[in-house]
């Protein structure tokens, strides 16, 4: 599967961090990585049983989509 | 991937204009406005080509994007509508950055930065360009270390934090460069739902907001 096509697979979120994590609670965007797990294991970590996202992993992915999407445009 | 939905929306402003544009390319002369057969690149013929021509610095599908209330005036406080996010799949695709210069409550249109140099519409604001953080290459993401040893969370802050909002006893203990955008475990969240808006513009929002309308857009 290409990697604009597990990007895809993504479901993005809005939520808030617990009060404890961040007593302000702004509404923010972005992943539960026990979804992210599913779709791309490589890049999610695991430290001490808390899920992490890695980040560069995903900006990997999103360079590769963003050549699929070049590559897409430039057929169409 | 199918693009015909792209074709659908250009060839929807060329029948908005009546036809005094070709953005979808269908135009039946295949001359383009710089070549000098075109004389007026607005509104004279029937085959303009925007965007490719001297100046690439514009783009008018990031503008356009923009001015139908794309992402960025909705993002913060402004709730409302929700935001499109297309300009971040035009911005990124292109190259270029694109982000919020402007929140105006009561704007139908929204200034944003795209593409290089200043340029201007009625109703758009066009800037200079600045990047989208987590776009970037060889970013340096601001990391707090981790203890480094089995008496870690001794020492407090995010970790130790972290460690009590999962339900951890004792915090996390593992040497690890914990980065606050990587936090995402489901277990440190709360009003968890389908992304429609953000308060917080972080590189990690962008990233979803870029996957979300990766997935409106298939």
């Amino acid at each position: 599967m290409s990697a604009l096509e597990k990007l895809k697979q993504l479901e993005p979120i809005q939520f808030r961090y617990k009060k404890e994590l961040d007593p302000t609670q702004p509404l923010r965007a972005g992943f539960s990585a026990q979804q992210v797990q599913q779709v791309i294991p490589e890049a999610v970590m695991e430290v001490d049983g808390v899920l992490m996202l890695d980040m560069n992993v995903l900006k990997n992915y999103l360079r590769l989509a963003r050549e699929e999407l070049l590559e897409n445009a430039s057929k169409s | 991937m199918s693009w015909d939905w792209l074709n659908k929306g250009l060839g929807a402003v060329d029948w908005a204009t009546s036809g005094k544009t070709d953005f979808d390319g269908k135009g039946s002369s295949g001359s383009t406005w710089w070549g000098g057969e075109q004389r007026d690149p607005w509104f004279g013929g029937a085959d303009k080509t925007w965007g490719s021509g001297p100046d690439k610095g514009f783009d008018f599908l990031d503008a356009y994007d923009a001015f139908k209330g794309g992402y960025s005036s909705t993002m913060g406080a402004m709730g409302g509508s929700s935001p499109s996010g297309s300009s971040f799949l035009n911005a990124y695709t292109s190259g270029k950055g694109a982000t919020p210069t402007s929140s105006s409550p009561v704007s139908t249109s929204s200034a944003f930065t795209a593409g290089g140099g200043t340029h201007s519409m009625p109703g758009i604001v066009i800037d200079k360009p600045v990047d989208f953080y987590a776009f970037k290459d060889n970013v340096q993401y601001p990391v707090q270390q981790g203890g480094g040893s089995s008496s870690g969370s001794k020492g407090g802050g995010l970790l130790d934090t972290v460690g009590k909002a999962v339900g951890i006893a004792g915090g996390l203990k593992a040497a690890f460069p914990l980065t606050f955008a990587g936090l995402c475990d489901i277990r440190t969240k709360t009003d968890i739902a389908p992304l429609i808006t953000t308060e917080v513009n972080d590189d990690l929002a962008q990233v979803a907001f870029f996957v979300k309308e990766l997935r409106e857009c298939s």
